[in-house]
């Protein structure tokens, strides 16, 4: 058969065309990279098994065979002109260890939607017991797309030394006549215990094994009193976590995952490493974290709400003599909590409030199941399972575009110096914007003992 | 036979005319992973050079070709516990696309399937060198048959046949069991 007499050929052809549309074949390498395939170990010598070269040729070979699997990756990075080879592995594997030293993690400009978030954590490693002290300060800058906060700044301060802990928030910037009012929750005195790890019991030796919890976790709320009027800003769950999951996904390079697994990422996310001569530095660069399954800096998922709204339940509790809705109370589940949805809840303002029967019947024509838990002598609760209350995605998709763009634009950068054997710094450039970065600076922190004082922050100095 | 298999001469002359097909081998079985990659390729010269077993074959090709295959097994029990293996053979769906390449146009919305793309560039991957480079070279890359004969130092009449034959080639691939490598 030919292609003239094979009526399905045609099908054939016109499919082949659409698919050499369709597919993206993998781009063929330079000749560079062609000519390392045959280079890297030299060609094998195909002489006589009896002969001298013979027997050299081969033992060296099978050295070479044996090592290459290990050497081809290093062999990539290979810097020429040195003695020893700084590879992605040598830089990874000193990045690890300095993980472990003290740090001071840098945040600049770092744009999230409504707000620019700016700020140091320094968390000190001291080799005697008692040293161990964390300290991080946060400025959060609104922006004049924010209606009613532009150009206020916001100052968060954490310190954590064994024994004592606090946060503490105030603002800056305010209008005259304007003061702040419980910065943070469970704050009357802008000075409050710290709510994670020393009050939940864990130990310090927990801090240090995961030393940015807490740090870089925006608050809930912020309010800011006119007199006595006042208006309140409430940062959505993502808004408030993303700082935490930018510091978290720093974490893999040093800890974890092997360096064979990381490296293999790295190769394929186009890690390479610049030499600068003049002070031995180099520099491994990554990008393309869209492609690396390494390190993991996830996009979160839309969650499937079907089955999470059975699962949300209200209770109204009702005043059968005023005839009125008294309270409500939101029960949410885990699943739907850690989903990251908000509720738009239905108000009592939503509801006919004239006469029980009226409230009931309203329910049910909306809710999966109603019913009365509790009648009193004036009153009534009424416990509501699955009301189709509309749920806001608005957090999910701002998150989901953050993290697009961040995998898509951001850039790593790991400095090692070569002649001390020590990582200088390791930066994570272009997230929440071109200009955000994350720089993490590997060594003795300039920690002033009196910023771990909290009077030291409720009474300013100038 | 070991040692004294081909001439290096003859494998370097296989292993360079073949070698984009062997790259792209590869690269669709490790997700374009470059570093791996240029790692297997240069195992697959090593391999070839130190232990030319095919030295009966006139072409040592086919035989390239099944060092390749298992190099990429072994990479993949390698890789098996850290669950980072590359795209599998769906032997079902291969099998629809195959049939479905013959009898109805495909619609672009299945061309766009991730699934649809792999499978595709799977059967695509491990035809013969020269049936790869034709059909890329054609439907891939736009060049006419003139230029093809051109290319390859044949007539245009021999590019149009060959063409023919790999079509149907990459058909067979998708519908047979010829894509057994996966399955190791």
């Amino acid at each position: 058969m030919t292609p003239t007499d094979d009526p399905r050929d045609v099908f054939r052809q016109r499919n082949l065309v659409r698919i050499g549309r369709a597919l993206h074949l993998p781009a063929q390498p330079s000749a560079e990279r062609k000519a390392a395939w045959i280079a890297v170990a030299g060609a094998p010598r195909t002489t006589g098994v009896n002969s001298a070269w013979g027997v050299r040729g081969r033992l060296g070979y099978a050295l070479a065979s044996i090592g290459l699997a290990a050497a081809l990756l290093a062999a990539i990075w290979l810097t020429a002109g040195h003695t020893k080879p700084v590879t992605a592995a040598v830089i990874l594997d000193r990045f690890r260890a300095a993980l472990a030293q003290s740090l001071t993690i840098e945040l600049s400009d770092i744009d999230l939607g409504s707000v620019s978030v700016n700020g140091k954590i320094m968390l000190e490693q001291g080799a005697a017991a008692g040293l161990e002290r964390g300290f991080a300060i946060v400025h959060v800058a609104f922006k004049s797309s924010n209606p009613e906060w532009c150009d206020l700044h916001a100052k968060l301060v954490i310190g954590q030394q064994p024994g004592a802990a606090w946060q503490y928030g105030c603002g800056e910037n305010v209008p005259p006549g304007t003061t702040w009012d419980k910065l943070l929750e469970d704050a009357p005195d802008r000075r409050m215990p710290l709510r994670d790890y020393l009050k939940r019991d864990r130990s310090w030796h927990d801090f240090w094994m995961h030393p940015l919890d807490g740090f870089g976790q925006l608050p809930e709320r912020l309010r800011l009193a006119y007199g006595e009027s006042s208006v309140t800003y409430e940062f959505f769950p993502q808004q408030r976590a993303v700082i935490e999951q930018l510091l978290r996904f720093l974490l893999p390079l040093g800890a974890g995952t092997t360096a064979d697994a990381l490296i293999a990422d790295l190769s394929g996310a186009g890690a390479k490493i610049n030499h600068e001569d003049e002070n031995s530095t180099y520099v491994l660069s990554v990008s393309g974290f869209q492609r690396l399954g390494t390190l993991d800096l996830a996009e979160p998922p839309i969650p499937d709400a079907s089955g999470l709204l059975k699962d949300y339940v209200k209770e109204i509790l009702y005043d059968t003599s005023k005839r009125r809705v008294w309270s409500t109370q939101d029960y949410v589940t885990p699943a739907l909590r850690e989903s990251g949805l908000c509720v738009n809840g239905v108000f009592p303002r939503d509801m006919p409030q004239g006469s029980p029967e009226d409230l009931l019947n309203w329910l049910r024509e909306r809710a999966l199941d109603v019913r009365v838990t509790e009648t009193g002598s004036d009153t009534m609760r009424i416990r509501v399972t699955g009301y189709p209350f509309d749920l806001d995605y608005s957090g999910i998709d701002w998150q989901r575009e953050f993290v697009r763009q961040a995998r898509r634009a951001a850039v790593l950068e790991v400095s090692y110096d070569a002649k001390n054997r020590a990582i200088r710094q390791a930066i994570l450039k272009h997230i929440g914007g071109d200009a955000g970065r994350i720089r993490l600076t590997v060594g003795a922190v300039q920690l002033d003992p009196a910023w771990l004082q909290a009077e030291y922050w409720v009474a300013p100095r100038e | 036979m070991k040692g004294s298999g081909h001439h290096a001469e003859t494998i370097d002359r296989a292993f360079e005319r073949c070698s984009a097909s062997f790259y792209r081998y590869f690269a669709v079985r490790l997700r374009d992973n470059g570093h791996l990659v240029d790692d297997l390729m240069q195992q697959l010269w090593l391999q070839a050079r130190s232990a030319a077993r095919g030295a009966r074959e006139i072409d040592p090709e086919p035989w390239l070709w099944r060092i390749a295959q298992n190099l990429v097994r072994q990479h993949r029990r390698k890789v098996a516990a850290r669950g980072s293996n590359g795209p599998l053979t769906d032997a079902v769906l291969a099998r629809s696309l195959g049939e479905r390449l013959d009898t109805e146009d495909l619609p672009d919305e299945v061309l766009a399937r991730k699934e649809v793309q792999e499978q595709l560039l799977l059967a695509l991957s491990e035809l013969p060198s020269a049936e790869q480079e034709l059909l890329i070279g054609f439907y891939f890359d736009g060049h006419p048959q003139a230029r093809l004969a051109e290319m390859f130092g044949l007539t245009e009449r021999a590019v149009e046949g060959r063409l023919y034959r790999a079509r149907l080639a990459l058909r067979d691939r998708l519908t047979g069991c010829e894509l057994n490598e996966d399955r190791a």
